[in-house]
This record gives C-alpha cells, structure tokens and sequence, in this order.
C-alpha cells in the first residue's frame, strides 16, 4: 500500500457527555476520490470540523502525507513564552516599583536641578536608576547641595557638600540597618512580582500555543480546503474577489514575504533607535539637525510598512495582475468565467457551489474537502457537478466528499466509507458497499424478526 | 472610481489654497458680521478625519467594535508631551514625535489586541471602553510624568529648516504655527486616505473584509484571523496616536487627560457612523459634518442667536449646549432612515439592504 495523503487514526470526538464520531480511521490514498455516506447525524461534517481544525479532536490523530497536522514544539517557542513572561513580568514590576516615583527620581529631578544650568544629566540619572532598581538610598542634588534620601524620597537621611561627599554617605546610608531592612524588603517584593508575571506570561503563552496548536488557518496552509454544507461565501464580494481571498495565502510574493518580516522589527527597530538616540543626545532644540538622520530612518521604517500593504510597489501591482490571471483561470475551471464582476450573492445556487468550490481550490490544497457539494442541485447540475469533480482529481487534487445523493456517491467514488452513529461500519468500492448489508441496514432499517 | 479621483484632487486643490484665499471666512464675515475662522478650525477637522481613519480600520473595515479609541489618542498626545517639552530631557521635537507617537501607541494597540483576540462584537465593545477609561485614569494620576490634569505644556511648534521664508522670525501671531499644522496635517490625511484607498483593493484590504464577513471562512481560506486582527488593532491605534501628535502640537499642550475620554470614542464613531461605516469618503465626510458643525457652525449660531438678544437667558441660547441633543437626534434619524451613512461604500450598503 502506497503512502496515505491523509490519515485519520481513532478520531474520537466528545460533546460533553455525547460521542459525535468514535474510533474512526480514514486513509485517503493521492489521486483518489474518497466518499463519506451515512444517515443523517451519523458525525460526517464533524469528521470534516476536526479535519480541518474548526474542532479539537478529544482523541486520535489526523496526519497529511505522513506529518501531524499539530505544529511541533520548537525551541523558539519556548524562547517566545520566556518573552511573553519577562514583558509580563516588567510591567507588573512597574507597578510594584511605583513608576511615577520612579519618573521623578531619574527624570524629574535631575532636570529641575539643571534648569538654566547644564541641562540634564545622564550619568546622575543612571545612578538614581540604579539606586532605584536596587531599593537604595540615592543622592538629590536640590540648591546646590546634595541630600541622601531614601526610596520614595520622603525622608532625608543626609546632607553633603560635593559629589564625592554624597557619594560616601550614601553609601553608609544604605549599610545602616534600617534602610537597608526596608531596601530588602522592596526587592523582595518586586522579585515576587517579576516571578509572577514572568509564570503568567510564560503559562500564558503555553496555553495559547496548545490551543492554537491546529487551527483552521494553519490546516488550510498546509493543503487542505475545504467548502461548506450551507454555502458560506463572502456575500458582499464579487465572484472574482472570493476567489481572490482564497489566492491570498496561497501565492505569496516572494518580495512580499520578505518586506513582511522585515517590516515590523525594521519599524520597532527604528523607533527604539530614534529614542535611544534621542536620550543619548538629550537633545535641545538646536540639536534637532543632529537628530535628523535618526527621524529619516525611522520614517523609512515607516515607510516600509506603508510598502508592506503592497499597492505601491512594482511587485505588488504585478503580483495583483497575476493573482487575478489565476483567479480567472480558476473560474474559468469551474465554469464561471462569464460571472467574473457579479455579486456573489446574486449567482444561481448551483454557481454559488461552484465558486465555493473555486474559492477552495484557490488555497492550492493537495486535498479538498467537499460537503455535500450536490445538495439542492438539480439533475443538470448534478451531472456537470460529477464532472467538474472528476476534473480536479484528474488535475492532481485529492477529494474527500460527503454526499447523500447516491447516484453522484456511487457514480465518482473510488472508496467509500460509512459512518453510522458516528462508527464507521463499512469501507470499500462502491460495489463492495452497495452489497454490504450492514450498510442496507443502517440506510432502510433492519427486518424485525422478532 | 476615476470620478472620486478627480474630486479627491479638487478638495485638495481647494485646501491647500485655502489659508491663502479663505473666501468662506470673508464671505461669511461679510454676511454675519463675524469672522468663522474656518481655516483654523480646519487643523482640528484634518485631525479628526485622521482619528476617523483610524476608527474606519477597526470598526469599519476589520468589524471590531472599538469603543476606546480615544485612549490612543491621549497615548500619542502624551507621548509627544513627554517627548518634546522643555521640562524633560528628551526633547526629540515634532518630527520625531510624530514618529514615536504612533509607535508606542501601536505597541499600546497590539497590548490590548492580544489577550482580547477571541472576542467579538458587544464583548469586545466592553474591553476596549473600559480600556479607554483606564488609561484616561492612569495618565490622570501618574503626576510625576503627565502633570496630571494640567497636562503638559508648552509643546513646542515644528522645528522648520532655515531655508523656509519666515521660519527665523519670531512667530507674534501664531500664524507660521497655524499654517505648519495646516499643511501637515492636510499632508498626513492626503497620504493616509491615499494608503487606505490602496489598502481597500489590496489583499490586506481583502483579508479585513473576509473577516468581517466570515471569519471562520476566512480561517478556512489560511488568512490566520488573528493576525489580521492584530494588524487592524496595531494600526488602527497607531494612526490614532499620529493624531493624537498632531492634536498636542496643534493646541501647543495635552490638554487635561478628561479631553480624551469616552465623549471623544463615540463622537468619533458618530464621525464613521454618519458619513458611513467601512467608507474611506465617508469618514472624511462624518469628521467635516461633526466637527465642522461643533467647532464652527455651532458658535456662529450662538453668535447670531445672542446678537438678537439682550443677553438674558445665556444657558439656553447658547447654541453649542444642545449639541449632544442634535447629535442623538441626529444619529436616531440616521439609523432609521440611513443607516449606511451619509456616503457609504458600496458593499456596505449592499450589506444593509440585502432585504430589499
């Protein structure tokens, strides 16, 4: 037996107390056409849901070509969740650490001093940063002298003449036992609380990876599509621009990719830079010159994002061109090229299937996922519908399709499988299953034989 | 679409000649009596329309009901107060701070887009409304860094390369100042309208639309909703902190953090409303009805009113105290008679009268 396109291995899923599919295995082999019967409520659409990832299954697992359709745990996610924890874990601590207390200290009061003097300075504000982180006493420069006080600035605990002065009292200061009691004490808070945001944030991030491990997104990237019982389209969109939405993702730019990693941490890259810049210089009014190659970068940065969007550049106006020269030849595929500018609401039922159907192969996907795509046609339809289907295997797409309409089952199906209260209880050709009677059974009813 | 082109390109002929040749103003000077200073007032309108912009990504495009978007705008005015005036080290000036701004506002945007990714509609209107007046409450009480209800001041005017006429000169009248905001602002809001009129035909553009039509269809089609959700919220707020910028530097100070609070959300959601949600004209369109009738028509009646009389009776003839009333009114009759705005989108309106 040849490698299975998709794999579904004891698919249980649960609703509470209700068991909607059971124990279900499916193998889809390449190129095949796959059919999914059974009795109304017998758990086909929930076998499509968890397929594609709308539902968690409660156990067993869903492999294409041989691969989990989970994302595997990396080791950049655990970097990620270490980040999340440590931003977490910051924030809370400027809230232990009282950041309007904490602003005065560095900022506020090494410029009020200054004012009309030398301006502000930095080397004092980074030792009262880091006085400050460390909970100690730190040196106040107010009229020209120099008062020790402690971490929230109330008390003085000395006075000094010259900065070196300062500097040896307070260093006694914080040796004396009270303030340094007190020191201890405020660091300890702020360890708790960096620990506790740092455990939120990192079992934060764990939580929403686990759950976004599958999600509908992720399963249609990695080729599988999908169409709906109830035909869901983008009603307001035209037909061509539903097809559009499925190309999307599909057919990336290369140029795009790019500019879309690239843009976000060139634009925060810019901006911190900018600032860092702009505290390094502790820039005046007359130094804004000296600022200006750091605004032009920040403002290409900016730029870059705006290019992000994709309708400026050379690239993105061809990469459209081609989108749509894509979309076309899929509509024309299904039959829908004279439908191009129509709403899609306005299309005949049997369009509306078709260009779901279109919109499902616009993602590229090795494998489509049909749910009951014959539901409400009429015999034309249905004919042309066989057809259209037959096309997109032979094109290279797999398909696994639910369908009641027995002559559409019977008449395209390599395999079928039957579910019945959410077991499957039969597979094989459609000749094996026309003859099974465990299928006669759970579609006419058995015999009471009392 | 070439239509709206040509009339894009005579609104803004018109407006970049209008403080030269402010014809309204001496028209209606000639008429009442009164100079509107309507070209002043025209600084505010073009910020508003920038805040509408921002809302129009959110709540119109993407379909995230977002009640606080006030809260990035005083984000990106306080920014730009820390970051300019002389009382702090930092001084990076306007043009820097129209950079910045948007950056720590987007960055305050993506904070609370993240943990609120899964909620939707009313739940989602909650979040963001109580974000609102949390932030409108720490910066009232961070006094060491905001000045608390003084607000920062004063941000100082747009540094100008000397080779401009006039940018030495000691500036008496404010006029340099006036018109440095006037053409900066007119500036930001041609670039942006013309970014959201690319966006609205590019695949970022198509992506906001699926999801707000369907967002499990749009998951299904691999556009991961909650990326484009994030992207809507990020820049959303960071074109409201670009406002915000403008806003500080315009009125030369923060203003008290009361300025932004819940009023503000939801006249700028009356803006979208009014001239029509998801519709880039019509958010032009709202901001110029709403702001143009608070700050200019709504003075010139009271003007005109209190002229007539012999100033008895000064709460109820002053016009501008029935403003709430005219806009509830307002909204009332327009969600009953037209409520797609006044110049909506297409597809909007298609959304609306799908019953018809």
């Amino acid at each position: 037996m040849s490698e299975s396109l998709l794999e579904v291995d004891k698919l249980t899923m649960r609703f509470g107390g209700l068991t909607a599919v059971g124990d279900v295995d499916l193998r889809v082999q390449p190129g095949e056409i796959f059919a999914v019967i059974g009795p109304n409520g017998a758990g086909k659409t929930t076998v499509f849901n968890a397929i594609t990832g709308i539902y968690e299954p409660t156990s067993g697992a869903i492999r294409l070509e041989g691969r989990d359709l989970r994302a595997p745990l990396r080791r950049a996610h655990f970097a990620w969740w270490s980040l999340t924890g440590l931003l977490v874990g910051a924030f809370l601590m400027l809230f232990a650490a009282n950041v309007d207390q904490l602003w005065s200290a560095v900022v506020k009061q090494n410029v009020k001093q200054n004012v009309g003097g030398t301006g502000f300075d930095a080397g004092e504000a980074w030792r009262d940063w880091v006085a400050y982180a460390r909970a100690e006493p730190r040196v106040e420069r107010r009229t020209g002298r120099y008062f020790i006080v402690s971490l929230d600035g109330a008390t003085t605990l000395g006075v000094a003449r010259t900065p070196e002065e300062a500097e040896v009292k307070r260093a006694t200061a914080a040796r004396a036992p009270a303030p340094r009691a007190a020191s201890a004490r405020a660091r300890r808070v702020r360890l708790v609380v960096l620990l506790l945001g740092l455990a939120l944030g990192a079992a934060g991030g764990f939580a929403v990876w686990r759950q976004t491990r599958r999600t509908p997104a992720s399963v249609a990237s990695r080729g599988i599509a999908r169409t709906f019982q109830n035909i869901r389209l983008f009603q307001q969109m035209s037909v061509l621009e539903n097809v559009l939405v499925g190309l999307d993702r599909a057919e990336p730019g290369r140029a795009s990719g790019a500019i879309n990693a690239l843009a976000p941490p060139a634009a925060l890259g810019g901006g911190i830079v900018l600032l860092v810049a702009a505290l390094r210089t502790g820039a005046s009014p007359a130094l804004a010159g000296a600022l200006l190659p750091t605004i032009v970068a920040g403002a290409l940065c900016y730029a870059a994002w705006i290019f992000h969007l994709g309708a400026f550049s050379r690239r993105g106006v061809t990469r459209d061109a081609a989108a749509r020269t894509s979309a076309l030849a899929l509509l024309d595929f299904v039959g829908l090229a004279p439908k191009t500018d129509a709403l899609s609401r306005n299309l005949a039922y049997g369009d509306q299937r078709r260009l779901e159907i279109a919109r499902a192969l616009a993602t590229r996907p090795r494998l489509l996922l049909l749910d009951e795509p014959a539901a409400g046609m009429n015999p034309t339809e249905t004919v042309a519908l066989m057809k259209l289907i037959r096309d997109i295997r032979d094109a290279g797409t797999t398909v696994l399709l639910i369908e009641h309409h027995m002559r559409v089952v019977m008449g395209i199906s390599d395999r079928i499988a039957v579910l019945e209260y959410g077991r499957k209880i039969a597979e094989g050709t459609p000749e094996e299953i026309r003859e099974n009677p465990k299928v006669i059974s759970a579609y006419l009813g058995k015999e009471d034989m009392g | 679409m070439r239509r709206g082109f040509g009339l894009g390109i005579a609104a803004l002929a018109v407006l970049l000649l209008y403080p030269i040749f402010p014809v309204l103003d001496i028209g209606v000077e000639a008429a009442v009596g009164v100079p509107p200073r309507l070209d002043r007032q025209l600084v505010s309108i073009f910020i508003f329309a920038i805040l509408a912009l921002a809302l129009n990504l959110q709540v119109g495009y993407a379909g995230l009901l977002q009640l606080g978007i006030a809260a990035f705008f005083a984000i990106g005015a306080f920014t730009t107060g820390v970051l300019t005036v002389e009382k702090y080290p930092f001084q990076i000036g306007f043009w820097g701070a129209i950079l910045a701004a948007p950056l720590c506002a987007g960055l305050a945007g993506l904070a609370l887009g993240a943990p609120t990714i899964r909620l939707r509609g009313d739940y989602l209107a909650i979040v963001t409304l109580g974000f609102g007046e949390v932030v409108r409450v720490v910066l009232l009480n961070l006094e060491n860094i905001t000045d608390g209800p003084r607000g920062l001041n004063p941000i100082p005017a747009p540094w100008l390369p000397a080779w401009l006429p006039g940018a030495d000169a000691v500036d008496v009248t404010g006029r340099r100042q006036f018109l440095t905001m006037y053409y900066v602002a007119l500036g930001l809001l041609a670039l942006l309208v013309v970014v959201f009129h690319t966006l609205e035909r590019s695949r970022l553009g198509r992506s906001l639309v699926a999801l707000r039509e369907d967002e499990l269809v749009s998951a299904c089609m691999g556009l991961s909703p909650s990326r484009t959700k994030l992207v809507a919220f990020a820049g959303g707020a960071a074109i409201a902190g670009l406002a915000g910028a403008l806003y500080a530097t315009n009125l030369t100070t923060t203003a008290e953090p009361n300025t932004y609070d819940f009023n503000t959300s939801i006249m700028v959601l009356c803006c979208l409303i009014i001239g029509g949600l998801g519709s880039l004209r019509g958010a032009l369109l709202g901001a110029l009805v709403l702001v143009g009738f608070d700050n200019v028509v709504s003075p010139l009646v009271t003007r005109l009113i209190q002229r007539g009389s012999d100033g008895s009776g000064g709460v109820l003839l002053t016009f501008s105290n029935w403003r709430w009333i005219i806009f509830g009114t307002a909204l009332v009759l327009m969600m009953r008679f037209r409520p797609e705005g006044l110049w909506p989108s297409s597809r909007l309106k298609r959304e609306l009268h799908q019953h018809e």
